[in-house]
C-alpha cells in the first residue's frame, strides 16, 4: 500500500505547489486586472482583520471632548483590544457606537468614568440633587470632557458594555504629526496625605 | 520520490491557511454566522429538545446592518447587558415608539429581587427611540428584555434568516408561526429633538 500512499502524497504535493505562469506569459493585461484584483480583496481582507481586531486610525469632530481632543482635525488611533470593556480602567478615553443611532454608524469618544458595581454622579457636580447610582452589571458609566457641552450618560444612562468598542491610545493631526499618546490622568491618592491619626477609625 | 515536506509546501500550506481563516473571519463578521441555539428561552420554536435530549438547533445570522427593516417576530442575536461574553438569540417583540404591555405570567417564574425591578416598570413600557423589547418564547425561563429593558438597536448583532440543524429542517423558520401573547401597542419611531444628528 505504500506505492498507493506515495502516489496521493505525490499529486497532494503538485496540487499545493506553485503552477507555471501561463496567464503572465500570454495575457499580460488580464494578468494585470487579475493582480490588481487579487491585491484589493487582500486589502480588503486582512484591512477588516486589522482595522476590527488590532489598531485603527480615524478622524474625530465634536466638542464633547474638549481640552483633550480638539474639536476638529484631530485623529485618534484606537487599540481594539479593549473591545466590550476588556482591560479598562475607569479614565480611559474608550470609542462606543452611539445608543440612539449607532445602528447608523455613529460612534462617539467619551472618557470612561464607571465601571460595573461603581457608584457614579447621575448629574453634574453642584447640579440638581447629587444623586450618586451604582452602575449596573455589565455596564458603564461615559462622561464627555467638556461637562457644559457634552451629551453622555449623564442624559442616556449607563451603556452596556458591548456597545464599547476600543480604547483611544494615541491622538494626532493629518498624517500623524504631533503626535501624542493619550495616558489615562487619573493618578492614585497620594500617601503623604494620609493622616496617622485617621487610623483609629 | 523527493522530500514530500519541503519549504516550498510548507510555504503553501501556510498561505493557504492563513488565507482561508481571513476569508472565514471576514465573511463571520459581516455576512454569515451560524450559532447554536443553548438553553430553553426560546422553545419551541429553537431547540426544542435541549432539555430532553440535550440537541441543539443551529441558525445563521445575517450580519449585514441587521437592524435594517426589522419587524416585531425577528430573531435578533446580540451581545447580553449583564453578561458581555454571552451571545443571546431572542425574538423582537416592540419596536421603538411600540408600548409594551408587561406579561405577567414571566413575573412570576422571576425570583423575588428580580420581581421587584419589573414592578418598576408599572406594567408597561415605552420603548425608546433606537431601542428595542426583546423576550424569548419560553416564558419559564428567559433572561430578556423583562430582566434588563429594552436594548439599543447598535447592540444588535445579527438577525436569524433560517436553521441549518438539524438537517431534516434545514432552511425553515420555525419561529415565523409563532405569535408572542405579550400585547403591544405599535406607535411611530420620534427621535427626540435633543438627539437629532
Amino acid at each position: 500500500m505504500s506505492s498507493r500512499l506515495s502516489y496521493y502524497l505525490q499529486r497532494s504535493v503538485r496540487f499545493l505547489s506553485p503552477a507555471p505562469p501561463v496567464i503572465a506569459n500570454r495575457y499580460p493585461r488580464l494578468h494585470n486586472v487579475l493582480w490588481v484584483t487579487k491585491a484589493a480583496g487582500y486589502a480588503l481582507l486582512f484591512g477588516h482583520l486589522i482595522t476590527t481586531y488590532g489598531f485603527s486610525y480615524t478622524g474625530t469632530w465634536g466638542v464633547s471632548m474638549l481640552p483633550s481632543i480638539a474639536s476638529s482635525g484631530d485623529f485618534v488611533l484606537i487599540s481594539k483590544f479593549y473591545r466590550h470593556g476588556r482591560g479598562l480602567e475607569v479614565g480611559d478615553l474608550v470609542t462606543y457606537k452611539h445608543p440612539y443611532h449607532g445602528d447608523q454608524g455613529l460612534y462617539g469618544i467619551k472618557r470612561l468614568v464607571g465601571l460595573p458595581g461603581d457608584f457614579v454622579l447621575r448629574d453634574s457636580p453642584g447640579a440638581k440633587e447629587g444623586v450618586m447610582i451604582q452602575v449596573p452589571q455589565g455596564h458603564c458609566w461615559i462622561v464627555g470632557d467638556n461637562l457644559p457641552l457634552s451629551r453622555d450618560s449623564r442624559m442616556f444612562g449607563p451603556i452596556p458594555l458591548g456597545l464599547i468598542k476600543g480604547k483611544v491610545i494615541a491622538k494626532s493631526q493629518l498624517f500623524g504629526r504631533d503626535f501624542k499618546w493619550m495616558k489615562n490622568p487619573l493618578q492614585d491618592v497620594a500617601d503623604d496625605m494620609h493622616d496617622e491619626e485617621d487610623e483609629t477609625i | 520520490m523527493s522530500p514530500i515536506l519541503t519549504g516550498r509546501v510548507l510555504y503553501q500550506c501556510a498561505k493557504t491557511s492563513i488565507f482561508t481563516t481571513a476569508v472565514a473571519i471576514f465573511a463571520n463578521d459581516n455576512l454569515f454566522e451560524i450559532v447554536s441555539i443553548s438553553g430553553m428561552s426560546m422553545t419551541p420554536a429553537l431547540s426544542p429538545d435541549h432539555n430532553t435530549s440535550g440537541t441543539q438547533d443551529w441558525i445563521v445570522l445575517w450580519k449585514m446592518q441587521p437592524t435594517n427593516n426589522i419587524k416585531r417576530g425577528d430573531i435578533v442575536s446580540y451581545l447580553s447587558p449583564h453578561d458581555v461574553d454571552k451571545i443571546v438569540v431572542k425574538r423582537v417583540i416592540g419596536l421603538d415608539g411600540d408600548t409594551v404591555l408587561l406579561d405577567q405570567r414571566r413575573r412570576s417564574a422571576m425570583p423575588p429581587e428580580k420581581q421587584r425591578g419589573w414592578d418598576s416598570w408599572g406594567g408597561k413600557c415605552v420603548v425608546p427611540y433606537g431601542h428595542l423589547w426583546v423576550e424569548g418564547d419560553h416564558w419559564r425561563g428567559s433572561l430578556d428584555s423583562n430582566h434588563y429593558g429594552p436594548i439599543p438597536k447598535s447592540l444588535i448583532d445579527g438577525r436569524a434568516l433560517g436553521l441549518v440543524w438539524p438537517w431534516s429542517r434545514f432552511g425553515q423558520t420555525p419561529w415565523t408561526q409563532y405569535r408572542s401573547k405579550t400585547r403591544v401597542i405599535e406607535g411611530i419611531a420620534v427621535c427626540p429633538k435633543e438627539w437629532e444628528l
